[in-house]
């Protein structure tokens, strides 16, 4: 049995080898080019855990800062109390410890206030302010200012940090409430003398919206009313 | 240029990858350096594992000492006629296959220490004149078994996938020895403690139970034109951040790069570095997934599948480059004799062409036993295919 070379042209075709009929196996060799792998500062970059690491580091730190800014969290410490005059009196020094970064302290998250209760609406305005202010703050409200309960308001920053904490709101100026115009009581036949409903409280009104005053009205209304039909009821009897 | 094989049964093997590079360097006139992988696949049940799938890779460095007498230097002729190191790593890598694929020994080990022997008595008794080199052999197989030997100077890096004991992070290395080398005929002494001779590795040598190679491992081969240059962690960097031959072309660039910034900074010449032959084989043990479909339909039982890569010099600056072989062999009737059909096809690179050259291998692998039959496409190094059938075998262009 003789070889049988046969030189042929099959670079890169694949072929059959085929030791006899039924067992051949289908191979193929070829050329291909090889680039050589390139250091890019993207590789150097990914490689590199103290680089990417610290990147990290800053951002969330970068995140944190900028978020407590954004939110109202830290503010610029507020301006030293006056000294008092002659005659005036001391204040108490607040010797509370103060968080302060460059300037700037850490403000106390303020708690959430509660919609008041009618029996509150009767207590003196200076009771209505639930939302607990700060030093400062509680230095220059004065007493009779109404703080209206914080409404949440959306998030702005990317993260989402500080959200739900709300700082309180700067105090309103003081605007003077005008009494609720009240319809008069319906004329009651021969008792002219009774005296007026009591509405000295009526300046201590409920919060804006609230259906309160129109409740109160109307009892009123139904009260005076009771009054006048029971006291007329023993005239018409007389009558008879 | 790379090569790229495509089998049934991987690229050429299922379970692990490999690459390989060679550069001529800027200060010798020759590529001494030689790369070779061969890696076998039984079609059956026929062979008993480890040696039913393996891969075997040498690298070898020949000497620049190496040098022709009178008539090889004449009959090879080129622009060095005396400088044989290109021959003298051809004939030790072609007598270390040989040897291998034939040895009686069971043990891995020993067959490759058989090999080295080989190679060593070939140059030491060579008539073509003064030949040395080095040698480093790596086996592995599908099963994770891997043995590696060495004579020399040439660099085996054991490049493990995670770095977190104090053995894994201990650097594995061959290749310590540089007063040694394959051709000193000193494997043939007595005199001479073999252990103090061929350097070796196998999984977990300094202690472990697990004496199979990890999946995701790093298996580097590298001449001194690399390793004297690139630090192994410049390697290991290269090999987890790039694909496995674009990782392993960029050995050589890398390293001509170390070696301007270093000449820069020394002020030496940037046009001449300095650079020795560099050569790398690099494998990764990607761990055996044994393919739906195994085998051949219906099934081979006594057939192999042989392929072999490499890379070479020669005797002229432009000589040498890769080629590539696959070989399905049957041994009805005998082992097969691929082996000596193997020698002669390396041995004589430069002396004719690829059909001759299997013609005149088929030749001596009859002369020793039963004529096999085999079927063989073959690659040289300008890209152009070649054929060769033997014993009723056929190739054909697939459909």
């Amino acid at each position: 049995m003789s070889p049988a070379p046969i030189p042929s042209p099959l670079a890169d075709e694949r072929v059959v080898l085929q030791l006899r009929p039924g067992v051949a196996v289908a191979v193929r060799i070829h050329a291909r080019h090889v680039q050589p792998a390139r250091e890019t500062p993207l590789h150097t970059f990914l490689y590199s855990p103290p680089l990417w690491a610290a990147t990290l580091a800053g951002i969330a730190v970068f995140a944190l800062v900028s978020s407590a800014f954004a939110t109202g969290a830290l503010r610029p410490a507020p301006p030293p109390p006056a000294a008092p005059r002659a005659g005036e009196p001391m204040p108490t020094p607040d010797g509370r410890p103060i968080l302060s970064i460059g300037g700037f302290v850490l403000q106390p998250p303020p708690q959430l206030a509660t919609v008041p209760s009618p029996t509150q609406d009767a207590a003196p305005p200076s009771a209505e302010t639930t939302a607990s202010p700060t030093p400062a703050a509680q230095d220059q409200a004065p007493d009779d200012v109404a703080v209206e309960a914080p409404t949440p308001l959306p998030c702005r920053n990317l993260f989402g940090l500080g959200c739900g904490v709300l700082p309180p709101p700067p105090p309103k100026p003081v605007v003077p409430r005008q009494p609720l115009p009240l319809p008069g009581p319906s004329p009651v036949p021969g008792d002219d003398q009774a005296p007026p409903p009591d509405v000295s409280g009526i300046n201590a009104g409920p919060p804006r919206g609230s259906n309160l005053d129109a409740a109160l009205h109307m009892a009123s209304v139904a009260d005076q009313n009771f009054l006048r039909e029971v006291s007329a009821t023993p005239q018409a009897a007389s009558g008879d | 240029m790379m090569l790229s094989f495509e089998t049934p049964f991987g690229r050429p093997l299922q379970w692990a990858q490999v690459a390989m590079v060679s550069d001529p360097g800027d200060s010798h006139e020759l590529n001494d350096d030689r790369c070779l992988v061969l890696t076998s696949q039984d079609l059956g049940d026929s062979i008993a594992p480890p040696m039913d799938e393996f891969m075997l890779c040498l690298l070898a460095d020949g000497a620049t000492g190496s040098t022709f007498g009178p008539r090889p230097a004449f009959e090879y002729g080129g622009e060095s006629p005396k400088q044989a190191g290109w021959r003298a790593s051809q004939l030790a890598q072609s007598a270390f296959v040989e040897r291998f694929l034939d040895s009686p020994e069971i043990d891995i080990m020993d067959r490759l220490k058989d090999g080295l022997r080989a190679a060593d008595r070939v140059l030491a008794d060579s008539a073509e004149g003064t030949l040395s080199t080095t040698l480093v052999a790596l086996f592995l197989s599908a099963d994770g078994t891997a043995y590696a030997a060495s004579i020399g100077d040439s660099v085996l890096l054991v490049l493990p996938p995670r770095r977190s004991t104090p053995g894994e992070r201990r650097l594995k290395k061959l290749g310590y020895e540089d007063s040694t080398s394959v051709g000193s005929g000193e494997t043939t002494l007595q005199s001479v403690d073999e252990g103090d001779l061929i350097e070796q590795w196998w999984p977990n040598k300094e202690g472990g139970t697990n004496t199979r190679l990890s999946p995701g491992t790093h298996l580097v081969l590298l001449s001194d034109g690399i390793s004297d240059n690139l630090a192994g962690e410049t390697i290991d960097q290269l090999l987890r951040r790039h694909p496995l031959d674009r990782a392993t072309a960029a050995l050589p660039v890398r390293t001509r790069a170390r070696r301007l910034q270093a000449q820069k900074r020394d002020g030496g010449s940037t046009q001449q570095l300095g650079l020795d032959n560099m050569s790398a084989i690099v494998v990764r043990f990607d761990g055996f997934r044994r393919p739906a479909t195994r085998h051949t339909s219906p099934p081979v039982d006594d057939a192999t599948l042989i392929c072999l890569q490499g890379t070479h010099g020669g005797p002229r600056q432009d000589a040498g480059g890769t080629f590539g072989l696959i070989c399905m062999v049957s041994h009805e009737h005998d082992r097969p004799r691929t082996s000596a059909l193997l020698r002669y096809f390396l041995e004589s690179e430069h002396v004719a062409e690829i059909p001759e050259r299997l013609a005149a291998g088929w030749q001596r692998a009859t002369a020793q036993g039963s004529p096999p039959r085999l079927a063989i496409v073959a690659v040289d190094e300008q890209g152009v295919s070649h054929t060769f059938t033997a014993g009723g075998a056929q190739v054909e262009r697939a459909s």
